[in-house]
């Protein structure tokens, strides 16, 4: 009898190890060149380990690279909290700032190429899904336009991100088919100048 | 008495056993980050604690998404061998595939607002460093530009990614004017992109 339980809590011991070891062998699949950060935008990072009380990052989460620190490694060290309070180190993971994406320019929501729409007057700077965090993280203001209509000597030069009354109807006096250059300085997430051509 | 002792010795064990080791090395990941791009070949690490004689992904590495397949999820899942030559799942990760990133113009190696340098016509589509994966993975081709002036009526209207020698002479031409390059692309992506020179 004795050797009954004997043998039975033996069984239960190891099937209980065996089982936790499979659960915490997770392998891990990770993309090394895509370990960057953006200047401007807010990145969310996450640590997981197994057995601790608490796992802490060296940076803010989620973290978010400063103007002006393109080309610099962040080194994010991760540590954890044991149920006796003792920090164990648990390794890093470095990351490559680069420049913040160059947005899109969009006029009443067309884009580079495309036939405008010359109703309105609505310019608007922002990214598109090709960004590899999610686009609603940049945030853009446009403060001047530039437009040059083929064949039209002259610039129409205006301030904001509405092309103003004045500017639309000269627009709408153009003939089908005119090419139109829209050139933007935007500032926000990123500063800089952005231009599209479009068909009347 | 023995066998009590026994007994508690046991199911201490059994406790032991079933409690989780503790990790030596944590996950560190930016899940804002987890995207493939069209076109775009992106190398795929594994890695898995413990004694397999082999772990192998689902997809190979370095991994391209296809054409046409922005919006999906892939799913890469991870599968070590042990030594008993038994397939162990080991876990999966998602990713976004997104479209490749739009490239940037140059005209002689000048970029969007610069002065135009008008002594060539060479026309480049490339990334900046500022998309996620080595810039030099993106290759385009030029199918076609157009070229309108300043204050000048119609567009110069060209194949391939060198600017005409007779557009190249209306060039030399203008002075003071603002110079909108617009080019059809192709290769890693394809659609359109735009620069203004001085």
């Amino acid at each position: 009898m004795k050797n009954v339980i004997i043998v039975g809590f033996m069984t239960i011991s190891f099937l209980s190890y065996s089982q936790s070891e499979f659960n915490s062998k997770e392998g891990v699949i990770e993309t090394p060149e895509m370990q960057v950060f953006y200047e401007g935008i807010p990145i969310e990072i996450t640590a997981q380990a197994i057995g601790y009380k608490e796992v802490k990052l060296s940076v803010p989460n989620p973290y978010t690279a400063s103007a002006e620190s393109v080309g610099s490694i962040i080194t994010v060290q991760c540590t954890g909290i044991t149920l006796k309070g003792k920090e164990v180190p648990l390794g890093a993971k470095n990351f490559t700032v680069k420049k913040a994406p160059k947005p899109g320019l969009y006029w009443n929501d067309v884009t580079d190429g495309e036939v405008a729409d010359k109703l309105a007057g609505s310019l608007v700077v922002r990214y598109d899904d090709n960004v590899p965090f999610s686009p609603s993280k940049g945030s853009f203001t446009v403060e001047s336009y530039i437009i040059s209509v083929s064949g039209i000597k002259g610039t129409l030069v205006g301030g904001g991100s509405e092309i103003s009354e004045l500017h639309l109807e000269a627009l709408k006096n153009i003939t089908k088919g005119s090419k139109v250059a829209i050139q933007v300085k935007y500032t926000g997430t990123s500063t800089g100048v952005l231009s599209a051509m479009f068909e009347l | 008495m023995r066998k009590r002792i026994l007994m508690i010795g046991l199911l201490i064990g059994s406790f032991v056993g079933n409690a989780q080791k503790a990790d030596k090395e944590a996950t560190i990941e930016t899940p804002d980050l987890h995207v493939l791009y069209e076109g775009i070949p992106i190398e795929l690490k594994a890695s898995a604690n413990g004694d397999y004689k082999k772990v192998t992904m689902s997809v190979p590495s370095p991994f391209t998404a296809a054409q046409g397949t922005a919006g999906q999820t892939i799913v890469v899942t991870l599968t070590g061998t042990d030594s008993k030559g038994n397939a162990v799942s080991l876990g999966s990760k998602k990713f976004m595939v997104k479209k490749a990133p739009k490239p940037e113009l140059f005209w002689n190696g000048i970029g969007e607002g610069g002065r135009a340098m008008k002594s060539a016509g060479s026309l480049i589509c490339a990334y900046g460093n500022n998309v996620p994966f080595s810039p030099s993975k993106g290759r385009f081709s030029i199918i076609s530009y157009s070229i309108t002036i300043q204050g000048v009526k119609g567009s110069l209207d060209g194949a391939g990614s060198t600017i005409s020698s007779a557009h190249q002479q209306v060039l030399k031409s203008i002075t003071d004017a603002k110079i909108h390059v617009q080019v059809k692309y192709t290769g890693s992506g394809s659609g359109t992109t735009s620069a203004t020179f001085n």
